[in-house]
């Protein structure tokens, strides 16, 4: 077995010319406008159409955007903080920004008051740009913990006609003046992009921190685009023709890397749906050629069609499974390498125009070339169920301080146990402790105000990326778990808990699951019902619930996870079983810091929060009463006394 | 068989199609018309928007404009309307200035409903007279007070179950429609050309109640809540130059109430569109009206601004029993 992983045969590096194009973002935007000028580059539903934003429209409001930032005071080196749904005002205010040598960061828009105040204290921010009322109240409630915040720009001014505040300016005065500027001095964005250099930081990069606080990874424009061109090298057919859907968190690197630096790089239309309730439709409207998304998208979808497949007639479900089972035989053929017969290959073509392909018709990807999963792994049932139906659904590996990826899935070497190969200018190593290395053109410059922490991770120019694994013999990557995650029980066995959690929550009745054991005789687990696949469940057979806590303490909903689990157990070995579970009472939620924003689980806070229940599974009780306070997003807080039942796994 | 899809969601796709196809064709004049296409409930006071702003257009110009003050909107002078023997209202006297937002209180069956019955004509007082914007209508037919901009939304939701909230909403639109029945037919030439600029009223009318999310939907499947906005929108889609709301946040959650009362709120402050609103939850009213009428047995017993009316004794008395109120 090699140390280090390698590229791909026949995959090259790209090659740079000495004439290197364009090495900032804003310079690649403006070499955009000579390239494909009239060209769509945003598409964005407004009043029930689809509004195109061409190549130039963009780079005019991106100037006009620099002109009015630079005219309100923001400067090389500033941090403007950017909170919305994504829309291509983001893209606009980010650019722009950049231009003038100012950093943008992404927040999550829905994150609390107090965490949005603390990380725009942290990074510093003089500007941040609120989509609506509801951010900018929450800005104006915290501040005076803001002294730094010097304008908060606000789009949409609805509802906040009786605003007075001096830090308050409206983006539309911030582009009219913009508009002005720009008129008057025509080629100073181009000048001021043109002093913008490749090393410069571009962005800061929000981290997931499952275990911490958030950190601020700084990402330079050629980190980014090193990372697109490398990404680019392994995914070829990308085309200025295609379509994209940005519908995921702005701060999220995997929408950075798609919808800014790979957009700049290739030129497709990124469209933008219109609300985050009408996403779902208007990415069917849309049909992307290519789609990027969180293990969490795939599982909710596996769990609508699944549900809605419970609701079809005898007949329908009968070939629906039918056809499952022939798809995913033919996955699991292909990719251990064995042949698959010529008549399930015509079988499964008969299945893909009768069963498949309306299916993926209902969820808009029957367009869809390549799907990436990325963020967090997924586990192989799903790989069987998407890439069954004949959705090329692939694996992407990365940290935000790598720009997002490092590894991804080749074409007709989809190994879905693996996280895939290198891309170009990128090599994967193991280090003594088998922790995951990965160096790159791509890999940050450091955290941002952070020495301590930039120093744990960037060591002689390899990033430490704390997570451990293996490399396959091909040379794909395989990631067990977070380095601090994997579980040690008294018996000294190691558990990945991961990858017993991705295998238990491939059911629709199940919307998260955590594995437990450190030290511990046994594994156990603690589960999170899916609220509306369960609650259907019961209504199908006549269980009356009246919330949450109460269906999740309901004696059958507790048989049908107890049975689930111990479906799971028969595929485990037996030291990997789970031999008592706990249906919690609350689903894990990022407003409790259970969850990080991309959703995923927070262990180590999740264990202490939950210290004397976790106590209680091991005592071998039957029953733990918990009293918590459960925090809203508006902030109101309640107090909740709930019993949980302990069950124990039927063997 | 097999197929998942029904071919009737598969014709409102075509259709969806058709209309961005035409739309964008008919571009110089679509886009024009959608320029000042916000949806002015008064002329004069278009509401800022994203597209306006990004031209460097005027944002702020239309928020808060001052609005031409003139007289009564509307006028009711000594009604009296019986039915048989009951009297439901006795002599009620009553103004309602431009841009204001004016409550109705009072127990049940003290005649509310009815006075706005009277206002929107399904009722004929017996006695007495009303007056909009300075002309009469008391003997007038309902439909046509409604062409002359008398909106409003009825306590018992009557909207047509059946159809897509988009439908229900354009169904306001009816009012202002000129094609005849063939081109309408046809959905040819003028006809189809007018059907779009109403589509695009009712889009910014979905915009402004934030109902994206429901736009195909069927009503029947929506939640109450959601169905009670439908009704306001239907209401907004007439344009109309008095809105009179009979109990609009009945049976709502408090976050549904909330964005109801946002909604009404913006009418007002924004649009200054005057309303009437009838209304049980008292912490709406006083929060939300300018002016508040307080009935009981079909008499006016008090009228003035909420804080006055708080300690009116006669009302309390009449309205809130004789407990007192905080």
């Amino acid at each position: 077995m090699s140390a280090v992983a390698t590229l791909p045969e026949l995959e090259r590096a790209p090659e740079r010319e000495a004439t290197a194009a364009p090495d900032t973002l804003p310079r690649r935007l403006l070499d955009n406008v000579a390239r494909f000028g009239g060209r769509v580059a945003f598409r964005e539903k407004e009043f029930g159409l689809w509004r195109e934003i061409t190549w130039r429209q963009y780079a005019e409001a991106a100037a006009a955007c620099a002109h009015g930032l630079a005219a309100l005071g923001l400067r090389r080196g500033d941090v403007l903080a950017l909170i919305g749904d994504n829309r291509p005002e983001l893209f606009y205010l980010a650019l722009g920004a950049q231009a003038i040598g100012a950093l943008s960061c992404g927040m999550y828009q829905d994150s609390l008051a107090e965490q949005l105040t603390e990380l725009l204290r942290f990074a510093g921010a003089r500007f941040v740009f609120c989509e609506n009322q509801e951010q900018a109240d929450k800005i104006l409630e915290m501040e005076s913990a803001l002294p730094g915040v010097e304008r908060i720009i606000v789009e949409d001014w609805r509802g906040m006609w009786r605003y007075r505040h001096p830090k308050l300016t409206s983006f539309a005065d911030l582009t009219a003046s913009g508009r002005e500027g720009a008129a008057r001095a025509p080629e100073w964005f181009a000048e001021r992009a043109g002093e913008g250099r490749g090393e410069d930081v571009a962005l800061l990069c929000q981290t997931s921190g499952t275990t911490a606080l958030p950190k601020l990874a700084m990402l330079t424009h050629r980190n980014l685009l090193s990372q697109s061109e490398n990404f680019l090298a392994a995914e070829p057919h990308i085309s200025p023709q295609d379509q994209f859907v940005s519908y995921l968190p702005f701060a999220w690197i995997g929408e950075q890397m798609i919808s800014c630096s790979l957009h700049q790089l290739v030129g497709f239309t990124v469209n933008f749906p219109e609300e985050p309730e009408t996403a779902q439709r208007d990415f069917r409207e849309i049909g992307p050629h290519f789609t990027f998304a969180p293990a969490r998208i795939y599982e909710g979808l596996h769990s609508a069609v699944t549900v809605r497949m419970l609701d079809a007639g005898p007949l329908r479900q009968a070939v629906y499974g039918a056809a499952l089972r022939l798809g995913q035989g033919i996955v699991e053929r292909e990719a251990e390498g064995r042949p698959v017969p010529r008549l399930r290959r015509a079988l499964w073509r008969l299945c893909y125009w009768t069963v498949y392909r309306p299916l993926l018709d209902k969820i808009g990807m029957t367009r869809t070339r390549t799907a990436w999963n990325g963020g967090a792994s997924l586990g192989p049932d799903y790989f069987k169920f998407f890439r069954g139906m004949g959705l090329n659904l692939k694996q992407i590996y990365g940290q935000t301080e790598i720009a997002g990826i490092s590894c991804v899935h080749r074409d007709g070497a989809v190994r879905f146990w693996t996280m895939g190969a290198p891309i170009a200018e990128t090599e994967v190593r193991l280090s003594g402790e088998g922790e995951i290395l990965s160096r790159s053109p791509s890999v940050f410059v450091g955290y941002y105000n952070n020495p301590e922490a930039t120093a744990g991770a960037l060591r002689d120019g390899w990033l430490h990326t704390g997570d451990t694994g293996t490399l396959d013999p091909s040379g794909d990557v395989i990631l067990f778990d977070r380095m601090g995650d994997i579980i040690a029980t008294a018996d000294g066995v190691a558990v990945a808990p991961r990858v017993i959690e991705d295998m238990l929550k491939f059911t629709p009745y199940l919307q998260e699951a955590m594995v437990v054991g450190e030290g511990r005789p046994y594994l156990a687990a603690i589960l999170n019902i899916d609220l509306r696949n369960v609650g259907k469940w019961a209504e199908d057979r006549g269980l009356a619930y009246t919330s949450y806590t109460d269906l999740s303490q309901r004696p059958e909903v507790l048989e049908l996870l107890g049975s689930l689990v111990r479906e799971t157990n028969g595929r485990m070995r037996p030291e990997w079983r789970i031999r008592r579970f706990v249906s919690l009472y609350k689903e894990f939620h990022p407003d409790d810091d259970e969850l990080t924003r991309t959703r995923k689980l927070r262990r180590a806070h999740i264990a202490a929060r939950y210290a004397d229940l976790l106590a209680a599974i091991y005592e071998e009780r039957d029953a733990f009463r918990a009293r918590f306070v459960v925090r809203y997003e508006d902030g109101r807080t309640q107090e909740l006394d709930a019993v949980m039942q302990i069950r124990d796994v039927p063997a | 068989m097999l197929l998942p899809f029904g071919a009737r969601e598969t014709f409102a796709r075509i259709e969806e199609r058709r209309h961005a196809d035409v739309f964008r064709r008919g571009r110089g004049h679509a886009s024009a018309e959608r320029r000042g296409a916000t949806f002015s409930l008064r002329e004069g006071t278009p509401l800022p928007r994203r597209e306006e702003a990004l031209r460097g257009g005027p944002y702020t110009s239309g928020v808060g404009a001052p609005l031409p003050l003139v007289d009564d909107v509307l006028t009711a002078d000594q009604i009296t309307l019986r039915f048989a023997g009951l009297v439901a209202i006795d002599g009620l006297s009553f103004s309602l200035r431009a841009g204001e937002l004016l409550g109705i209180i009072g127990p049940n069956g003290a005649g509310k409903t009815s006075v706005l019955n009277c206002i929107n004509g399904f009722y004929h007082p017996q006695r007495g007279h009303i007056a909009f914007a300075g002309s009469e209508i008391t003997r007038m037919a309902p439909h046509l007070r409604a062409r002359l901009g008398i909106g409003r939304t009825f306590q018992n939701i009557a909207l047509y179950p059946g159809m897509s909230v988009l439908a229900n909403i354009t169904s306001g639109r009816l009012i202002h429609m000129r094609a005849g029945l063939l081109p309408s037919g046809l959905y040819w030439g003028p006809a189809e050309r007018e059907l779009l600029r109403h589509r695009a009223r009712v889009e910014e009318i979905i915009d402004f109640l934030e109902m994206e999310e429901y736009r195909h939907h069927r009503v029947a499947e929506l939640p109450y809540g959601i169905q009670k906005k439908v009704e306001l929108g239907r209401a907004l889609a007439m344009e109309p130059r008095l809105l009179l709301l009979d109990e609009p946040m009945a049976g709502m959650s408090v976050d549904e109430k909330t964005d109801m009362a946002r909604y009404i709120l913006e009418l007002r402050e924004v649009r200054g569109l005057p309303m009437i609103l009838i209304e049980h939850d008292m912490g709406v009213v006083m929060d939300l009206c300018d002016r508040l009428l307080v009935m009981d047995y079909g008499r006016k017993i008090a009228d003035g601004p909420p804080g006055e009316i708080q300690q009116h004794p006669e009302v309390l008395r009449a309205y809130v029993g004789e407990a007192t109120v905080a």
